[in-house]
């Protein structure tokens, strides 16, 4: 009966011929309600691994943090160790084992040197603000990528047409 | 059928939604209750952070050529973690050989019974150095090997034995310097602070500030770790050398002279640097506690004599009295006075060193001979009003300021001070008697004479080293208490006197002005007839002063003169100085300057 209506009726053989079969009906709605379940584990895998990665990084840090103490630790000692071994006595008495002696000024040569000022005082550390307008002042960390391209490529040509005055 | 399932699924959506319902109802509570959020804080502070009192690294001190004068080394801290301790004999004997260690109460102490919260935790042992600690990590790691866990009570086992490291105040030249450095109580461990010298009055600086870190124990937070600066570094105005020099000079003269102590100063006139100041006794402040006498408040030893004692200078005074008479005009350097041995001014005879009467002199004989009678007349000459007024200017009677800890000042008695002062002090004043006056007062005055006028401030720190950054700190000018050209005349009479003198205190290739002092010492029952204190103060090159050197023996008993042992220790060790100073003769550097322009 239904393979005669089927026949009769050109709408339902329309119908009949682009329906879509069972299998593929149900693994449509496997696949609508998988799509977002997809998606909610790809964003939690997401989440999950930049979460461990920053929680590994925040371990990272505080284990830097440690290792900065104990460098700093480890300067303060090393720089202290190397002051036990030129202090004046120390050096004074590996000059004497050597044979050195302190010279007279009467049989001191003293030479003019141009541009030397004589001993200043120790630089341990930059002065206020020369540190920072140091670096600020290299012309590399200053000009634009404009500037860089001028005067790469167009100061060179101009200069070759003669330029401007 | 159908009804009923659908009921069914109604009833469970029904329960889940109100579980659902109160469990936002109890979340909307939690958010808002004062109780809740007060039981969230204390789980945020108790899980969340931890807290740290911290104190940061302490800053060193540095000499100005850079080289370490103070700094930190590591040591660690041993002790027993109660909870695993196996075996407190193993411990205790492997600790005892370490100093301030006790084989008993080491033991004692480790075998405490573990009780949480209670005690989980001894010190056995502190400052211990690497070296040390090496060999006990070796011994823990053997008898471990050999008794796994301790569990065998009858073997050896360092179990439980913990160390960790820690800083401790180094001092890697001992002894030198240590009377303007100072020194660091280490083993109060957190009460330790700077006491005495740079130490104690750059303390702040030094020591930072010691904050309570919030170390977040969630890793997600970690972006919140607080930094901790380390305390601020000092750069001192001593060249290390020269305090050796100085103090190697001075404790041969004390030895040599027999002197009870002395003290010498060296600056730099132009800006009031200090570049050695050595003052004896000295202690090794690495083993502080051994110098129970000298740092014991009541026992009245100055741990710096150059700015914590004062004295009665004697003839190294008579520079100022001729220097305020030069500025007035009151008399000229070939002015000529008329000793007549003896000088009677308000009810007092003054005589001379020698009680002898010189005759004509003139100023600048005066200073050479060192005459206490032509000095009085001077001072009479100028006035008491206008005496003072100098001596004020010079900074007698009130502090240098100098940035050291316990500066002594002696009240300067004048006019004004009724009851106090009475007119004879004008006299015995101006040759440095009944005043009192500390090393580095008199020499910052007399620096005033060389430096052309200007008296500048003195200090011993010359940069302050704070937040990556070097700061220098600028020379001050303290006042100006007379003329250049005053300075300059003055400054011609003391070099000729020495030289006239043929005095010891001379300098081959180099010229020099000085004055020599020999001090009464006053006692209960007046001056005592056989001791004084003899110095001397010295600088040059005249024409471009660069230091310029104080000296002050107490007490000598090979002779009581100035002249005889202050004056030549000035010629030692100016001959040795300007070697270190790179300060070539003056004909050399005359030709140099010249060549150079």
């Amino acid at each position: 009966m239904g393979i005669l209506k089927q026949k009769n009726s050109p709408v339902d053989r329309l119908k009949q011929a682009y329906k879509q079969a069972p299998w593929r009906i149900q693994l449509q709605s496997i696949g609508f309600f998988l799509l977002p379940v997809v998606a909610i584990a790809l964003i939690t895998v997401i989440y999950l691994n930049i979460s461990a990665q920053a929680a590994t990084a925040g371990l990272h840090v505080r284990d830097m943090r440690i290792e900065e103490e104990t460098i700093q630790r480890s300067v303060a000692n090393q720089r202290t160790r190397l002051a036990w071994l030129t202090s004046y006595t120390t050096m004074h008495q590996r000059a004497q084992s050597l044979g050195y002696t302190l010279i007279d000024p009467k049989n001191t040569t003293f030479l003019v040197v141009p541009g030397y000022t004589g001993r200043g005082i120790v630089l341990m550390a930059p002065l206020p603000g020369e540190g920072i307008s140091k670096a600020l002042s290299d012309p590399r960390y200053q000009e634009s990528l404009w500037e860089w391209f001028s005067s790469t490529f167009i100061v060179t040509g101009g200069q070759t047409t003669g330029g401007v005055n | 059928m159908k009804l009923n399932i659908f009921n069914r699924l109604n009833l469970v959506g029904i329960v889940f939604s109100i579980i659902a319902g109160l469990i936002e109802v109890q979340l909307v509570r939690f958010q808002t209750s004062p109780t809740y959020q007060k039981v969230s804080q204390w789980a945020d502070e108790q899980f969340t952070y931890e807290d740290r009192d911290s104190a940061p690294q302490r800053g060193n001190i540095y000499d100005r050529y850079g080289r370490l004068l103070a700094g930190n080394e590591e040591v660690y801290k041993i002790g027993a973690l109660l909870e695993f301790v196996q075996n407190p004999e193993t411990i205790a004997d492997t600790l005892k050989d370490l100093p301030d260690v006790k084989y008993d109460e080491v033991l004692r102490a480790a075998s405490l019974k573990y009780e949480k919260g209670k005690a989980e935790f001894v010190v056995l042992a502190n400052f211990v150095p690497p070296n040390i600690i090496d060999i006990i990590r070796e011994m823990k790691q053997e008898y471990e090997n050999a008794n796994p866990n301790g569990d065998d009570k009858n073997k050896p086992s360092l179990r439980g034995l913990v160390w960790y490291p820690q800083l401790k105040r180094s001092y890697p030249e001992n002894d030198l310097a240590s009377n303007i450095i100072g020194l660091y109580y280490f083993k109060m461990l957190d009460e330790a602070t700077g006491k005495y010298g740079v130490e104690e009055y750059y303390n702040e600086i030094l020591a930072g500030s010691p904050q309570t870190e919030r170390m977040p124990k969630d890793p997600y937070m970690i972006n919140e770790v607080p930094q901790l600066p380390a305390g601020g570094s000092v750069v001192l105005t001593i060249d290390r050398e020269i305090q050796a020099l100085v103090e190697g000079k001075l404790q041969e003269a004390i030895k040599k002279n027999e002197a009870e102590s002395g003290t010498i100063i060296v600056l730099d006139p132009r800006n009031g640097e200090i570049l050695a100041m050595a003052s004896q006794p000295r202690i090794n402040p690495n083993i502080y506690w051994q110098y129970k006498k000298e740092l014991d408040e009541n026992s009245k030893i100055p741990y710096n004599r150059a700015v914590s004692q004062s004295y009665e200078p004697g003839s190294v005074f008579k520079p100022l009295t001729m220097a305020a008479a030069l500025d007035l005009g009151v008399v000229k350097p070939d002015t000529i006075f008329n000793d007549p041995g003896v000088f009677r001014y308000g009810g007092v005879s003054i005589y001379n060193w020698d009680r002898r009467a010189y005759g004509q002199q003139t100023m600048t004989e005066c200073l050479q001979h060192s005459l206490n009678v032509c000095l009085s007349w001077v001072a009479s000459q100028v006035g008491a009003e206008n005496f003072y007024r100098y001596l004020q200017s010079f900074g007698i009677g009130r502090r240098t300021n100098i940035d050291l800890g316990y500066e002594l000042t002696y009240p300067l008695y004048t006019p004004a001070d009724e009851g106090k002062w009475y007119p004879a002090d004008l006299v015995t004043n101006s040759f440095g008697q009944s005043l009192s006056v500390t090393p580095i007062q008199i020499a910052t005055a007399i620096s005033a004479i060389a430096n052309g006028g200007k008296m500048m401030k003195p200090h011993v720190v010359k940069a302050i080293i704070d937040n990556g950054q070097q700061t220098e700190i600028a020379p001050q000018v303290e006042s100006i208490p007379i003329k250049a050209e005053t300075a300059h005349t003055l400054t011609e009479m003391l070099t000729t006197s020495l030289e006239k003198e043929a005095s010891s205190a001379l300098v081959e290739g180099y010229r020099v002005a000085g004055k020599t002092g020999t001090a009464q010492i006053p006692t209960e029952s007046g001056y005592s007839p056989d001791q004084t204190n003899a110095s001397f103060v010295g600088w040059g090159p005249v024409d471009d002063p660069r230091f310029l050197v104080y000296i002050w023996l107490e007490k000598p008993k090979s002779s009581p003169w100035g002249s005889v042992v202050a004056a030549p220790l000035f010629s030692k060790i100016v001959k040795e100085m300007v070697v270190l100073m790179d300060l070539p003769p003056d004909t050399v550097r005359q030709n140099l300057n010249a060549k150079g322009q």
